[in-house]
């Protein structure tokens, strides 16, 4: 005898020892095996009705993913300034297989000529790839630490390939014979999208104070 | 209600619409004063000693350009690519004024300017030259350093973002 009925079941779809399974269909039946299956929208929205937390969870992670995985062109240009930030500092005591490793990450950051324009200092020519990477590791022997942050990026995209970009870079280091250095200048640079990478091919030193 | 019960309200208070609206109002107010009236400034260096001393805390207030032209002996603060890293200058000479730095003491258009703020001893010599229209001249107060070390020079009004507050 039973006298309790679990939720959702109906006394007829009680089985009693010996019963047969396959009893024949109410018209009740009949009509639900004819129904097509939910469709898959509507278990979305139930699943999401039923643990609101998770769907906003899963929502979020799918964001970042996408982010993640398709970078816009503005956070790729944003990385090659952080590359160039990583190759050009230098932590007290770095050794020399650092050192060498670093040179050879200089060299794909910039395209085959470059400019630079620094007023102040009476520089103004392009300089091939080569001339940069050796500027740059003779630059950074001068000093036992040295760091080059780049804050306040403003990109614009003048035309397709072409990604100009206004900041202001910060040089902090102690020299090699005890002397600090801290600089700060704006920087304007060009950047060219050549085979899928945006590489360096201008860098201009804006006067901001005029002696 | 008890004044227990209103410091209990004031410390936890109940998650209304009402409360929640309030904590955004607040935010929102806090967001735009300090990132656009009343920006937060250390400052680093010591090139206005000993007026501003290195490591110090100070408030840039925007709104003072608007009010007021640059002068004289005004110190501001000068914007470089964004307002993350700017340079505090004191302007010693406006728009179309000649200046000049003989023996560590300023000229402008040929006048001794005194200058009581800047207190350390001075041996600059900076041949004349005009201020450019739309610019300003500025130099920090601490001179006891060589004049190549010294980073100073005329800027455009417009890169002027504000004054210290104090």
């Amino acid at each position: 005898m039973v006298k309790t009925v679990s939720q959702g079941q109906t006394r007829s779809s009680i089985q009693t020892p010996g019963q047969d399974n396959l009893s024949r269909p109410t018209s009740g039946q009949v009509g639900q095996r004819r129904r097509t299956p939910p469709r898959p929208s509507l278990s979305l929205l139930a699943a999401v009705k039923k643990h609101p937390v998770i769907a906003v969870l899963a929502l979020i992670l799918s964001v970042l993913a996408v982010f993640t995985l398709f970078p816009s062109e503005k956070k790729k240009v944003k990385k090659q300034f952080e590359a160039l930030s990583r190759v050009v500092s230098k932590e007290p005591g770095e050794n020399v297989f650092t050192t060498a490793r670093k040179a050879k990450e200089i060299v794909p950051l910039f395209d085959e000529n470059c400019e630079l324009i620094m007023p102040a200092d009476s520089v103004s020519g392009y300089f091939s790839r080569g001339e940069i990477t050796s500027y740059a590791i003779r630059g950074r022997t001068q000093f036992s630490d040295l760091s080059l942050t780049f804050v306040d990026l403003s990109i614009t995209f003048p035309d397709r390939g072409t990604a100009k970009v206004v900041l202001t870079a910060k040089l902090k280091g102690k020299g090699v014979n005890g002397d600090k250095v801290d600089e700060t200048r704006e920087v304007k640079s060009t950047l060219k999208k050549i085979e899928r990478k945006w590489l360096f091919v201008a860098f201009e030193v804006v006067e901001v104070l005029k002696k | 209600m008890t004044s227990k019960n209103r410091l209990r309200q004031f410390f936890f208070p109940s998650i209304t619409p009402k409360f929640l609206l309030r904590v955004v109002g607040v935010a929102l107010s806090a967001y735009l004063v300090f990132s656009y009236v009343l920006i937060p400034i250390h400052i680093q260096g010591s090139s206005m000693e000993p007026t501003y001393h290195n490591g110090s805390i100070n408030f840039c207030w925007t709104l003072s350009p608007l009010f007021s032209k640059p002068r004289r002996h005004d110190v501001v603060t000068v914007h470089l690519a964004g307002h993350s890293v700017m340079l505090l200058k004191r302007i010693i000479a406006l728009e179309g004024e000649r200046i000049e730095f003989r023996d560590g003491k300023l000229l402008v258009d040929g006048n001794k300017i005194d200058e009581p703020y800047v207190r350390y001893p001075c041996d600059w010599n900076l041949p004349p030259r005009q201020v450019e229209q739309g610019s300003v001249y500025v130099v920090g107060d601490n001179r006891n350093m060589p004049i190549e070390d010294h980073l100073f020079g005329q800027t455009s009004i417009n890169r002027i973002v504000g004054v210290p507050l104090w």
